[in-house]
C-alpha cells in the first residue's frame, strides 16, 4: 500500500444479533491484499461490544477503486459473501456497510448504505422530572394523610 | 315529577360529559384545533392505523390488501382492532380516516371517563364528585397517552372494560336478571374486539368477579347458571377470535424479537414522564400511577375498614402493576439493572410470546385503582366535609395532564405529502429507496416504511413497503436491498469500460410491476447520497420529479419501459 492515510470502515449488521462465526474482509489494492478480521468485542474503536455491528477498520492508500471481498468462515469451511471492485470517495475515512441476512442458500451480504444512528438520551431529564414528581407526591401524601387524621378524629 | 328528575339526570350527565371533554382537550392539546394540515403524533404506528382504516373493507372482507408489500399483497387477516375497523365501515366515506383518528384521540378518553365513572356511581354508590375521580384516573393516564402517541389509537376508545365491570357486578348479586349476564358478555366480546389486550384485561376481570360470585355463593347452582350468561354470550367471538390469531389465516404466529423489556412498565415510568422517554426506540411509554390514586390506595384499609366492595379492586389493581412489569422489574431511564418479575414465572412457556406488552396490564390498575381513590375519597368527604376533601379532584387533574405530560409530548406531523409522488404512474408501484439502518442503531427503517404506506394512501399507487409487520418476505426490503447493491457499485463498472450493471436495472424493476423509484434524499448520507443519485440517472435517465414539500426532499424517477411480466412470478423468481 502506499501510503495508509485513509481508512476504510468496514460493517456488518448481523439480523437479530447471531453470532456469524468468523467474518474477514480482504482488501485488495494496487495488487497488495490485507487481511481484517471483522470484530464486535470493542476492540475497535467506535465499536460496541455485543451489539450486533461487526466492524473492521482497514488502512488504505490513495487508489480510487479497491478489491474488496467479505467471507464468512466457521468450523464448516468459508464462503465469500460478497466480491467486488468498489469506488472509494476521496475521503479520510471511507463507509463500507453490508447487512448479513440468512437465506435458504446460507448467509448473504448486501452492500446498503447506512443512517447514522440520530442517538437517544433516555435519562434526558429524567432526573429533573423525578425530583418535582416525587416532591409532589410528598406534599399529596401530607394532604391526604392530614384528611384522614382529621376523619379520624371527628 | 319524573321528568324534572329526569331532567336533572340528563343536565348532570351532560355537566359530566362536558367536564370530561375540557379534560380531554387539555389533555390531547392541540389535536382539538382539527387543523387540517396537519396531525398530531410522536412514533409511528398511526400510519398503519391510517393505512388500515383506508383499505378497511379490504382488510375485513378479503384479508389481503394488494397495494402494499407489492407484488405480494399484505395478510391482513388478524386486524385486532375490529371495533375500529367496524366504526370506520361504518362511517364509510363520510368521515375520511384523519378525521376518524382525531375523534377517536379527543372523544375515546370522554367516553372512556364517563363509563367509568357511570361505573363508579352505579357499581359501587360513589357520588359525584367523587366518581369524577374514577373517570378521570381510568381515562385520562400514561397508556392513554402512550396509546395516543405511540398512535395504536384503538386502545383510545374503551368504555367497555368500566361498562364491563358494572354488568359484573350486578350480574354476580343473587338474583340479578339475566339481561346483566347478556350485557356482560356483550362488554367482555367488545373489549375482545377493540385489541386482543383489552379482551385479556377483561377475561381477568370477568374471571375475577364470576369467581368470586361461585365462592360466596350460598346457591351454587343458581349462582353457577348465572354465572355462565356472559361466558356464553362471550365464547363465540372468542373462539372465532382465536382462530384467526393462533392460525386459521396461515399467518404465523408473532415474532419473539419484539417480546423484550421494553414492552414492560418501569419504577421511573410508575412515577412519573420525563422528556427522554419520547426519544427510547420505538416506544413512548411512560404510565405514572398518579400520587392522588395511590395516596388514596394505600389509606384504603383504614378508611373503608367495614365495606368489601374495594378489596377485589384493589387486589386487582396491585396483581396488575405486577404483571405490567413484564418479566423483569427495571429501573427505566436507561438503568441496566434488574431483578425477575412475577411473569418470569412464565418464562418457557407460550404465554409470554403473546404479551409484547404486559404494560397494558396498567388499563385495570386505573379502572379498579380509581374506583378505590373514589370510594375513599367518598368516605374522607363524608367524615371531614365536601370542602376540605374538593382539591383531590385538582390532584388526579394535575397527575393526568402533568405527570404524564401528555400536551407536552405529540409533534406536527403535514397531513401533505410529497408532490413528487403525482409523476409517478398510477398504473404501476412506487419503490421508496432510503438508506437502511440497523435496529441497533434506531428505529428509522420502521418508522419511513411506515410513513411510506401513510403516503401510499394519498398518492394511491401500489407500494412496495409492507404497512404492518410482516413475518414472511418483505418486497420493499428485499427489492431495496439488491437495487442499492447494484447502485453503490456501479462506478465500477465505469471505470472498467465495461457495460454498467446499472443497464440491467430498469428492466428488473419494470419486471417487478415497478413505474417509480422515490428516493427520500435526506435520508441518505454522503457520500452515498450522490453514488446513489448518479447511478439511478445511469440507469433510469434523469429524475421525472423532484420535490422538496410534504415534510422531506423526494427525486422521483419514472421508468421509461414497461413489462408485460407476471410480477409476483418475477420477484419469486428473483428472490
Amino acid at each position: 500500500m502506499a501510503e495508509d492515510a485513509r481508512t476504510i470502515r468496514v460493517q456488518a449488521a448481523v439480523e437479530h444479533r447471531r453470532v456469524p462465526g468468523r467474518l474477514v474482509v480482504s482488501i485488495t489494492e494496487s495488487g497488495e491484499t490485507g487481511h481484517y478480521a471483522l470484530v464486535d468485542d470493542g476492540s475497535v474503536p467506535g465499536d460496541i461490544p455485543m451489539d450486533g455491528l461487526w466492524t473492521a477498520v482497514c488502512p488504505i492508500g490513495q487508489s480510487r477503486f479497491v478489491e474488496v471481498e467479505l467471507t464468512a468462515m466457521n468450523e464448516v469451511g468459508s464462503s465469500v459473501l460478497y466480491h467486488r471492485v468498489v469506488h472509494v470517495p476521496a475521503q479520510d475515512e471511507v463507509a463500507l456497510d453490508f447487512f448479513l441476512e440468512s437465506t435458504d442458500h446460507g448467509l448473504a451480504a448486501h452492500r446498503v448504505p447506512w443512517l447514522p444512528s440520530v442517538g437517544s438520551d433516555e435519562y434526558l431529564g429524567g432526573e429533573i422530572t423525578l425530583t418535582l414528581a416525587f416532591g409532589w407526591g410528598f406534599l399529596v401524601l401530607l394532604y391526604v394523610g392530614f384528611l384522614v387524621l382529621l376523619g379520624r378524629k371527628r | 315529577m319524573n321528568f324534572a328528575r329526569s331532567a336533572r339526570h340528563l343536565a348532570a350527565h351532560a355537566a359530566t360529559l362536558g367536564f370530561f371533554l375540557a379534560v380531554a382537550t387539555l389533555f390531547t392539546w392541540p389535536t382539538a384545533r382539527f387543523d387540517s394540515s396537519t396531525f398530531y403524533t410522536r412514533q409511528f404506528d398511526l400510519y398503519g392505523v391510517l393505512w388500515m382504516l383506508h383499505h378497511v373493507r379490504e382488510v375485513l372482507l378479503q384479508g389481503l390488501v394488494s397495494s402494499t408489500n407489492f407484488p405480494l399483497g399484505e395478510n391482513a387477516t388478524r386486524p385486532d382492532a375490529y371495533v375500529m375497523a367496524g366504526l370506520a365501515l361504518l362511517l364509510g366515506n363520510a368521515v375520511p380516516p384523519l378525521s376518524l383518528v382525531r375523534m377517536i384521540v379527543l372523544l375515546g378518553p370522554v367516553a372512556n371517563a364517563f363509563a367509568a365513572e357511570r361505573c363508579a356511581a352505579r357499581g359501587f354508590h360513589i357520588r359525584r364528585p367523587w366518581s369524577l375521580l374514577a373517570g378521570i384516573t381510568y381515562g385520562f393516564n400514561g397508556l392513554a397517552a402512550t396509546a395516543w402517541l405511540e398512535g395504536h389509537v384503538y386502545f383510545l376508545f374503551n368504555p367497555w372494560l368500566p361498562l364491563l365491570l358494572l354488568a359484573l357486578v350486578q350480574t354476580t348479586r343473587p338474583g340479578a336478571p339475566r339481561r346483566e349476564g347478556i350485557k356482560a358478555g356483550l362488554y367482555w366480546t367488545l373489549a375482545l374486539a377493540t385489541s386482543a389486550y383489552t379482551g385479556i384485561l377483561a377475561t381477568v376481570l370477568a374471571a375475577v368477579y364470576l369467581v368470586r360470585a361461585l365462592l360466596e355463593a350460598t346457591n351454587r347452582r343458581e349462582a353457577a347458571l348465572r354465572c355462565s350468561v356472559p361466558l356464553a354470550v362471550f365464547l363465540p367471538f372468542a373462539l372465532v377470535h382465536a382462530w384467526l390469531f393462533f392460525g386459521g389465516s396461515g399467518q404465523r404466529a408473532p415474532d419473539l424479537w419484539r417480546a423484550s423489556t421494553s414492552g414492560g412498565a418501569t419504577l421511573a415510568g410508575l412515577v412519573t414522564w420525563w422528556p427522554g422517554v419520547d426519544g427510547k426506540t420505538y416506544h413512548s411509554i411512560a404510565t405514572p400511577l398518579g400520587f392522588g390514586m395511590l395516596t388514596l390506595c394505600a389509606f384504603a384499609p383504614t378508611l373503608l375498614r367495614h365495606e368489601r366492595a374495594w378489596r377485589p379492586l384493589l387486589a386487582t389493581a396491585s396483581v396488575s402493576v405486577l404483571l405490567s412489569f413484564g418479566t423483569v422489574v427495571s429501573p427505566g431511564m436507561g438503568g441496566t439493572w434488574s431483578f425477575p418479575a412475577p411473569l418470569a414465572l412464565l418464562a418457557g412457556t407460550p404465554i409470554p410470546r403473546f404479551l409484547h406488552f404486559p404494560v397494558r396490564f396498567l388499563w385495570l390498575t386505573y379502572l379498579c385503582g380509581g374506583l378505590v381513590a373514589a370510594r375513599a375519597a367518598a368516605r374522607i368527604a363524608h367524615q371531614v366535609g365536601a370542602w376540605r376533601t374538593a382539591p383531590l379532584l385538582l390532584v388526579a387533574l394535575l397527575d393526568a395532564v402533568a405527570l404524564t405530560g401528555a400536551p407536552l409530548r405529540a409533534r406536527p406531523v403535514l397531513a401533505q405529502i410529497p408532490s413528487a409522488y403525482n409523476a409517478a404512474p398510477t398504473d404501476r408501484a412506487v419503490l421508496d429507496l432510503f438508506a437502511e439502518q440497523p435496529v441497533v442503531l434506531g428505529d428509522m427503517n420502521t418508522r419511513v416504511t411506515k410513513l411510506t404506506t401513510y403516503y401510499h394512501t394519498v398518492h394511491r399507487r401500489p407500494v412496495l413497503a409492507a404497512a404492518l409487520p410482516t413475518h414472511g418476505t418483505n418486497c420493499r426490503d428485499a427489492v431495496a436491498a439488491a437495487l442499492l447493491s447494484e447502485l453503490m457499485d456501479w462506478q465500477r463498472d465505469v471505470a472498467r469500460g465495461t457495460s454498467p450493471g446499472t443497464s440491467n436495472i430498469e428492466h428488473m424493476l419494470a419486471d417487478l410491476g415497478i413505474g417509480a423509484v422515490a428516493v427520500h434524499l435526506e435520508l441518505f448520507p454522503e457520500p452515498d447520497r450522490t453514488t446513489v443519485l448518479e447511478g439511478l440517472r445511469a440507469a433510469l435517465g434523469p429524475p421525472a420529479a423532484i420535490s422538496h414539500d410534504g415534510g422531506e426532499t423526494i427525486v422521483l424517477h419514472v421508468l421509461r419501459t414497461r413489462s408485460n411480466a407476471d410480477p409476483t412470478a418475477t420477484f419469486k423468481a428473483l428472490f
